[in-house]
């Protein structure tokens, strides 16, 4: 209740000039920067709706030939672009989900308590981190492909999300094992004394108090999943169950090969807009849905 | 409140495992259950490019004449090189699949189905010579010289000399070049014209010098010259007096301010598309792909022309010894329907299909009925083709020692941007070679 | 202690399976490679040659596997001062109170998602094009002759805009762990540091700096695993074959286990399995020196 208050306190809050004016430093740096960053980002949003000639010309800003929407419409061109944001919809919503109810119990008791296999784990999670990609998912595949299960387009979409968390596992902990180190334990404490189990304290006291964390690594591993490449791109074979990070790599070699960059840069929009968009819209459900928890 | 988070979050989850149970309904994905045959087919090819709507259309012609199903799997150029063999290995069922000449012959030789007498009649009424000829060696190289047939070529590619003729007659120079000195003179024409001779991009710069040292050394004694070892009875190494000879007359082509000043910093298509597309650069080097790639780009008034790489004073190689590419059909020695397979090769490579990559990917024709079928662009590429008689592998084999590549590349650069001459050149690559 | 047992091994048993199942066959198997030489990642063992550690010894006396260490040294040092530096100006920034934070937050997070093949495209072609290049004509606006006409794409100048292109995409993603781990603080502590007579800097240096050393520690393992990781990149910046200014391990472990450009050259996947091991020893490494220089002196908040 305390954090709405607080918000809604703000919102109403008149413009205190003093208060401002020792900001400016800091608005200053800040707006240098994002105008950078409008400026780049701007330049691929005009490179979409320029011609390749244009591109290459140094005139993507002028438009000289006016705005051609018709890049998004080849870029679209495959029929198959909604099968494939169903799929890393599903993929990353679930595979996020279930890391956090995963990763979450392991980082506390890992960042907790002392016992001889916490830094044995702590240092597997770490080294496996260090491994590159490709040597964990082709061995993979190779003992996956001989159970004979990836001609079943369900069994397989199990098997990737299983995959998706598995390798995301490392990461996550490791992220969220700082964020419940630094809860006093004055909390479990008072918990234990009201006669409170320690996993049930877990989840009504500790696991909201590290939202912020939880809210910032769902959030990557949500990009994460959703740009997620090589693994997808060995796993799925067939169009029911790509991605879309495999589809727009698809688009954009094609594009490439055939010297299509106006159109290239359009496929990138159409991946990135709903990602973005999604990231937006996710941030706020997941902080709300926390703190809602708090509060319940 | 727990349950409330929890709840939360189970229903995510059944939400998402409803919409995995709606997307599981239109599943047929190549299971054979229509009873009838299904032949798998892992492309190369990204489902937009032009190469594969091509094969799309034909399979879906093919389907329907010969009550076969084709499921095709279009893995894109990463996916074949990194995933093929991966499956393959497991056993996974993968009927045909394609890439470049070499690396299926060579990388994957040991899953390939002997073709020889399955394709036996296709290869006398369609099969371009020199294509075949090629395919077969690949074979060969790899296996202790057996050269017998294991795949079937098509998209076949050469690398050369791209010109723009405009500006060639605007600068007054007459024909393409064929030696290095009539080579020299017309850049020497362009540049008082006014125009930048030569331009490449920085993908490009290694065959670059690759196909120019092949011309002083052989492809052999290029070979040898990376690996350091003897190639084919060939041995040279950096000491040897036409590796230096080779750079001096790159490093003169530098001085004389032939390269395009932008030439260190042209990251590809920066090269093809700013410089040459336009009408800025007279010349450039490249593969037979460039007039596909750089269409969108090409000045209103450049007309196409393509030179073999020129030969060089008493070289090894003359300019009918070039690299001539292909992609490469093959069957999978496991597949249980090599017939069909072929048969579906066969139409992928033959007919209408072949018209189709010439007239919908600039492709040049790989079917020896459509042999006066080539793209106009391409057209002057045709009497380089022709002429070849020696085929080199990619880059002349410059780029078969990884170890060495990057430096290769990085002084190659130096050496066109004049940051090196012919000298400190053959040192650097010295250096670099450990020597 | 015994009731807590049965809470670890609860809470500690679903990820250290998942885990298992997924790292443990593909490591084990990844340490055996490095010991063979092995033409493809997926061939059978019988397939395989022992070499002992001579994959080991040829990569320590090859010149271009040590360049590419280097490289990658270069781009953890260097690009990790940067990127730490800005993001954590800008995480400091945006929860100093200023209006429009989530719209900050959002855009300065926004080149992260974007995928790297168009951001790669954009700086090659735009801003360091020395024809029409946005610094070209920033600099040229500003008087800046000599600076306007460097050549940014060059052999001499590509590791720094590689570099820099890089860590202007970073930046967003490690000012989001800053700024989760500012917003824990309780701001009864900085309520009280005001009360007390501290000032912005003060309160930055005695509140902020000490209980973000966690999230510190967090950012240098997650940007150590990003860098040894690092390779789209240098790909994207190095057209069909690697540029030696550019070169990275994992780069060079592709060239070894795939092949790489358009040549077939020969194919090692023990070699790369080596170069794999290699990094993540050194992943390892940085963690457990951050972890000895940066106790958890378990802060009271």
């Amino acid at each position: 209740m305390a954090g709405k208050n607080m918000k809604e306190k703000k919102k109403r809050e008149k413009i205190n000039w003093k208060k401002e004016l020792k900001l400016t430093p800091g608005y200053l740096i800040i707006l240098i920067w994002v105008i950078f960053t409008f400026m780049l980002l701007g330049w691929i949003l005009a490179a979409s709706l320029s011609t390749t000639s244009d591109i290459f010309a140094g005139n993507t800003l002028k438009f000289p030939s006016g705005l051609h929407f018709e890049n998004y419409a080849k870029a679209w061109g495959s029929s198959n672009v909604a099968t494939f944001f169903s799929n890393s919809l599903v993929y990353s919503l679930i595979s996020c989900t279930l890391l956090i109810l995963i990763c979450a119990p392991a980082a506390y008791v890992l960042s907790r308590f002392k016992f001889i296999a916490n830094k044995v784990i702590q240092t597997g999670f770490v080294s496996a981190m260090g491994v590159p990609i490709t040597m964990i998912v082709l061995p993979l595949f190779g003992v996956v492909a001989n159970l004979g299960i990836l001609n079943n387009v369900l069994a397989t979409k199990g098997v990737l999300i299983l995959l998706y968390v598995g390798i995301n596992i490392p990461y996550t902990t490791i992220f969220l094992l700082t964020f419940f180190s630094n809860i006093s334990r004055t909390y479990e404490e008072a918990a234990a004394i009201d006669g409170c189990p320690p996993m049930k304290t877990f989840w009504r006291i500790m696991f909201p108090m590290a939202q912020s964390g939880i809210v910032t690594v769902t959030i990557f591993n949500f990009i994460n999943i959703w740009n997620e490449y090589f693994l997808s791109l060995i796993f799925a074979n067939s169009d029911e169950l790509r991605p879309v990070a495999v589809g727009l790599y698809g688009m954009l070699q094609s594009m490439q090969y055939t010297g299509n960059w106006a159109g290239m840069f359009a496929a990138v929009v159409i991946v990135f807009l709903p990602t973005f968009i999604l990231y937006i819209f996710l941030s706020e459900k997941i902080i709300s849905g926390i703190t809602g928890g708090i509060k319940g | 409140m727990k349950k409330r988070v929890l709840s939360v979050l189970l229903c995510t989850v059944m939400v998402a495992a409803m919409i995995v149970g709606c997307g599981k309904k239109s599943d047929d994905g190549g299971s054979s259950e229509s009873g009838g045959k299904t032949l798998v087919y892992w492309s190369m090819w990204s489902e937009e490019e032009p190469q594969a709507k091509v094969i799309k259309a034909a399979i879906a012609k093919f389907e329907e004449e010969n009550d076969i199903k084709v499921d095709v799997q279009f893995k894109g150029r990463n996916g074949q090189r990194e995933g093929l063999q991966p499956a393959l290995d497991a056993k996974q069922t993968i009927d045909i699949f394609d890439e470049d000449v070499n690396r299926v012959n060579g990388t994957w030789g040991k899953y390939l189905l002997d073709l020889e007498d399955l394709a036996a009649d296709y290869e006398a009424t369609h099969g371009v010579e020199s294509l075949m000829a090629i395919a077969r060696n690949a074979y060969g190289q790899t296996h202790d010289g057996d050269e017998t047939l294991h795949s079937i070529p098509y998209q076949p590619s050469i690398f050369g000399m791209f010109y723009n003729k405009t500006l060639f007659d605007k600068a007054g120079v007459e024909g393409a070049p064929e030696t290095w000195e009539e080579f020299d003179e017309a850049c020497a024409k362009l540049l008082d014209a006014g125009i930048t001779p030569i331009t490449a991009d920085d993908a490009y710069m290694t065959p670059y010098i690759g196909i120019h040292l092949a011309k002083y050394l052989g492809q052999d004694g290029v070979k040898s010259l990376v690996m350091g070892e003897e190639v084919n009875g060939v041995s040279v190494t950096w000491d040897d007096p036409k590796v230096l000879a080779a750079a001096e007359s790159f490093a003169d082509f530098a001085k004389k301010g032939y390269f395009s000043k932008n030439i260190t910093t042209n990251a590809y298509p920066a090269g093809q598309n700013q410089e040459f597309a336009p009408g800025e650069a007279a010349i450039v080097i490249c593969g037979s792909w460039l007039p596909n790639e750089a269409k969108e780009s090409v000045a209103d008034d450049l007309v196409w022309g393509y030179f073999n790489y020129p030969t060089v004073p008493e070289g090894t190689d003359d300019n009918t010894a070039n690299n001539i590419a292909n992609q490469v059909f093959a069957i999978n020695k496991d597949s249980k329907m090599p017939e069909e397979a072929f048969k579906l090769i066969e139409y992928l490579v033959t007919g209408d299909t072949d018209k189709a990559f010439v007239s919908d990917a600039m492709c040049i024709p790989a079917d020896k009925e459509n042999a006066d079928n080539w793209p106009v662009e391409l057209e002057g590429v045709k009497a380089g083709f022709d002429a070849t008689t020696k085929y080199y592998d990619w880059a002349a084999g410059v780029e078969n020692n990884n170890d060495l590549t990057p430096a290769l590349k990085e002084n190659t650069i130096k050496l066109a941007g004049g940051e090196l001459d012919g000298a400190q050149f053959v040192k650097a690559m010295k250096e670099a070679a450990g020597q | 202690m015994k009731k807590n047992k049965g809470m670890i091994v609860a809470f500690l048993t679903p990820a250290v399976v998942i885990f298992l199942i997924v790292f443990l066959y593909p490591i084990i198997r990844t340490v055996m490679m490095s010991l063979y030489k092995i033409d493809s990642v997926t061939d059978a063992m019988d397939l395989w040659e022992f070499v002992g550690l001579g994959n080991f010894q040829k990569l320590f006396s090859t010149a271009i596997f040590k360049t590419a260490m280097y490289n990658i040294l270069k781009i953890w040092a260097i690009g990790g001062v940067i990127v730490m530096t800005l993001s954590l100006l800008f995480a400091v920034i945006l929860t100093s109170g200023i209006r429009g934070k989530k719209f900050f937050r959002a855009i300065i997070y926004l080149p992260n998602i974007v995928s790297a093949v168009a951001l790669a495209t954009m700086w090659l072609q735009y801003v360091y094009s020395s024809k029409f290049g946005l610094l070209k004509s920033f600099f040229e606006a500003l008087g800046l002759k000599s600076l306007a006409a460097t050549p940014w794409l060059d052999t001499a100048h590509k590791f720094w805009a590689l570099l820099f292109a890089y860590c202007f995409g970073m930046v967003g993603y490690h000012m989001l762990i800053w700024m989760s781990g500012i917003e824990r603080i309780s701001p009864e502590l900085y309520e009280a540091a005001t009360i007390d007579g501290a000032n912005i800097v003060q309160k930055f240096r005695y509140i902020t700096l000490p209980l973000l050393k966690g999230v510190f520690k967090t950012n240098i393992t997650m940007w150590t695993v990003s860098s040894a990781a690092f390779f789209v990149w240098s790909q994207l910046f190095s057209n069909v074959t690697a540029d030696k200014s550019t070169l990275v391990p994992v780069q060079y472990m592709y060239m070894h286990t795939f092949g790489a450009g358009n040549a077939v050259t020969d194919r090692n996947a023990g070699y790369g399995a080596a170069i794999g091991i290699i990094l993540s020893l050194c992943v390892v490494l940085i963690f457990t020196i951050c972890n000895k220089l940066l106790k958890d002196d378990d802060l009271e908040l």
